[in-house]
């Protein structure tokens, strides 16, 4: 290890108390410990906010003048797209920690909110689809948001088979996270080609236009931190479980490897 | 620089030596245009209007096709681990390949493309404007999907996941491709701009993929 | 002009396999890595060569005669021979001559060097077709064609007869008279005044501690 010297400028002391405080979450140990006490309250949040959430989405909630009852899809739906953004950057966040920092940990991060993300995603496409069907009179219409969205699914699948595909699993993270990061480069840009496209096509940009009204609003935000909450309790526990794989798998090649040597 | 220049000359030279490489992607691209019109039916009128997209789609198809053999040889002969280890940075190997695979398996596939034209019964106006953006945009094809060969190395069989990680980054070329001839993006006969943002999404894709290839390949290197 | 490896400790997949490793060596001095199969010679050849990081420790090079060159130029002064022969078996023996002297922008003559590694009858003929020998004669060659100051040998007379072995010991010889600086693996005697020796030991039990998920036990 190389020793380092304390910097002398404040940026510098800032940069190395980031790093400290960051490896100290970052330590496999601390991760365990930590997320044992934090996973019953995502929990318990996360079920508090969906109970809330659906219960003022279905009991509460006016119907909309032009769609009616398919408005209530929009509250499984739209958040659904915003968790699949958000996983996607959470992948990319984290296949950045370990090209920079080469933590192991990263990695852990990287491989278990790919699968998540995938999932959500898909789950946002067929309820975009549902709730098309009687606007559209299709269950499918590339429309700009669900192509991109559907663009998103394929990265992401990309991404499980690139990493599935690699046997060697420290170089499986790397690989597939320079995947990763190419990815945040290149979705904008066919995000945009796409939307030049659409804007020629058809005149409307997506179903919602315009405001919306208040009362939409509130259900919708709670059904969005719900969701955030029930993601990252998944992704949590993802993590730890795939901590106690490599674990075991690193106590399976000792074992064999001693039992060889009696 | 003559360090370059003797890795293109090499490299194209390869690929005409090697033959199999374009063969297989001008066939290819032959046999999709020749099986599409007896799937759909040989009705002309849709025939024309499906033209561009089908075209510009096959190409990408068939310059995928080449692709998994960018690096793969050197990689196995042990000649990329002698590169890094010359004068030119792993990036500029990078794009020396990339180029020299544009210009043997892009450049023909594009040229392609009148002949092709007559199989899909596009309007002979359109021939020349469709080659012209397929010369343009293919680069960016070459250079993107050398991000994709680098990542795929090390694999068995890399060449199968290929077209699943590198076709959706294929969706801005196709699009503007297919927009300089079908109209309806930019004003009919206005093919400027969409020409534009071909080149320079081409453009772009020279100077950041040698980035992301090169860092996978240090990686499948080690 | 020197290779200075400080405490240097390497992984290979899960495994650790050089720990704590210490060397330094100056101009005309020579290491010879000796030691079992997977016990980690090429893995600590190709980290010096720049193709594996290592997991803690350093490998300082500074091999620039001038010393204006910074330290992701260095590779440019390395001539590694592994395993591979790097040899693009499509092209004849000559083609793949000229290209590295034109990619390396090397001035030599080629005609003695072709003499010298008896492949005077070969020069047009495919370098698919040739023995494993003779592929490694090839590849060695690049020494004579390239003047660089470090060399990484990985089992360089490895199928090799004794009469080309002697042609490795030659060149590497004169290549440490010099100045250069030799390091080599290899299990088959060569005729080369090592300076220094390494026998690279198995790390036993050790090579599975360090992985960070055994830490949390």
């Amino acid at each position: 290890m190389t020793t380092t010297t304390e910097p002398t400028t404040f940026w510098g002391r800032l940069w190395t108390r980031f790093n400290n405080f960051f490896s100290t979450i970052a330590n496999p140990g601390n991760f365990l410990n930590y997320s044992a006490k934090i996973l019953p309250w995502l929990a318990g949040l996360s079920a508090i906010g969906f109970a809330t959430g659906l219960y003022i989405t279905f009991f509460k909630t006016p119907l909309d003048e032009e769609m009616g009852q398919t408005v209530i899809i929009m509250f499984v739906h739209v958040p659904a797209a915003w968790i699949a953004q958000m996983s996607y950057a959470l992948v990319a966040a984290s296949s950045f920690g370990l090209l920079v920092w080469r933590h192991p940990l990263a990695d852990v991060s990287a491989k278990a909110a790919a699968p998540l993300g995938a999932t959500i995603t898909f789950l946002c496409l067929v309820t975009g689809s549902i709730w098309g069907r009687p606007d559209w009179g299709t269950y499918w219409q590339w429309d700009l948001r669900m192509t991109s969205v559907l663009v998103l699914f394929l990265l992401f699948i990309g991404l499980i088979t690139l990493r599935s595909a690699i046997e060697e699993e420290t170089q499986a993270g790397k690989i597939t996270a320079i995947l990763a990061l190419v990815g945040v480069i290149l979705l904008p840009v066919i995000k945009l080609s796409v939307e030049w496209q659409q804007s020629a096509l058809h005149q409307k940009a997506g179903i919602i236009r315009g405001e919306v009204a208040i009362e939409f609003l509130i259900p919708l935000f709670i059904m969005a931190l719900s969701y955030t909450l029930l993601f990252f309790y998944l992704h949590m526990k993802a993590m730890r479980a795939e901590i106690y794989r490599r674990r075991t798998i690193s106590q399976q090649r000792r074992l064999a490897y001693e039992d060889h040597q009696d | 620089m003559n360090a370059f220049l003797a890795l293109l000359k090499r490299d194209i030279r390869l690929s005409l030596k090697e033959g199999g490489t374009i063969g297989i992607a001008l066939g290819f691209n032959l046999i999709v245009v020749t099986i599409l019109p007896l799937g759909i039916g040989p009705d002309q009128n849709l025939l024309n209007q499906i033209a561009p997209g089908v075209l510009w789609v096959t190409l990408l198809l068939s310059l995928l096709l080449s692709l998994d053999r960018l690096f793969l040889t050197d990689h196995e002969e042990g000649t990329l681990e002698q590169m890094f280890h010359g004068p030119l940075p792993l990036e500029l190997v990078v794009v020396a390949k990339a180029l020299a695979h544009w210009l043997t398996v892009g450049v023909p596939l594009s040229l392609m493309t009148p002949a092709l034209g007559l199989l899909m019964n596009l309007s002979t106006e359109q021939f020349g404007i469709l080659t012209l953006a397929a010369l343009i945009g293919t680069p960016a094809l070459s250079f993107l999907g050398a991000i994709g060969a680098a990542l795929t190395l090390g694999l068995k069989r890399g060449g199968l996941l290929l077209p699943l990680l590198i076709l959706p980054f294929f969706i801005p070329t196709l699009i503007f491709g297919v927009s300089t001839t079908t109209g309806y993006l930019f004003p009919a006969g206005n093919y400027d701009s969409a020409l534009a943002l071909l080149a320079a999404i081409s453009l772009s894709s020279i100077v950041l993929a040698p980035f992301p290839t090169a860092w996978a390949l240090r990686f499948n290197m080690n | 002009m020197a290779v200075k490896i400080e405490h240097l400790s390497l992984k290979r997949g899960n495994r650790l396999l050089i720990k704590d490793l210490s060397v330094s060596l100056e101009k005309s001095e020579s290491l010879l890595l000796t030691g079992p199969n997977g016990v980690g010679k090429t893995t600590l050849i190709r980290s010096i060569a720049g193709f594996i990081q290592p997991e803690a420790g350093s490998i300082t090079l500074n091999l620039a005669p001038d010393s204006t060159k910074t330290a992701s130029d260095q590779a440019e002064l390395i001539h590694y021979i592994g395993h591979k022969n790097g040899i693009r078996t499509s092209l004849t023996v000559l083609e793949n001559l000229e290209f590295w002297c034109e990619f390396y922008g090397s001035d030599q003559p080629l005609n003695p060097v072709i003499k010298s590694h008896n492949l005077s009858s070969l020069i047009h003929i495919p370098a698919g077709y040739l023995s494993a020998g003779q592929k490694r004669r090839l590849s060695l060659a690049k020494l004579a064609l390239i003047k660089k100051p470090l060399w990484l040998l990985d089992e360089p007379t490895v199928s090799l007869d004794e009469l080309s072995a002697k042609l490795v010991a030659d060149a590497a010889n004169q290549h440490l008279n010099a100045g250069g600086i030799l390091i080599a693996a290899t299990h088959i005697p060569l005729a080369i005044p090592f300076t220094r020796t390494i026998e690279l030991k198995n790390l036993g039990r050790d090579q599975f501690k360090t992985t960070e998920w055994e830490e949390l036990i």
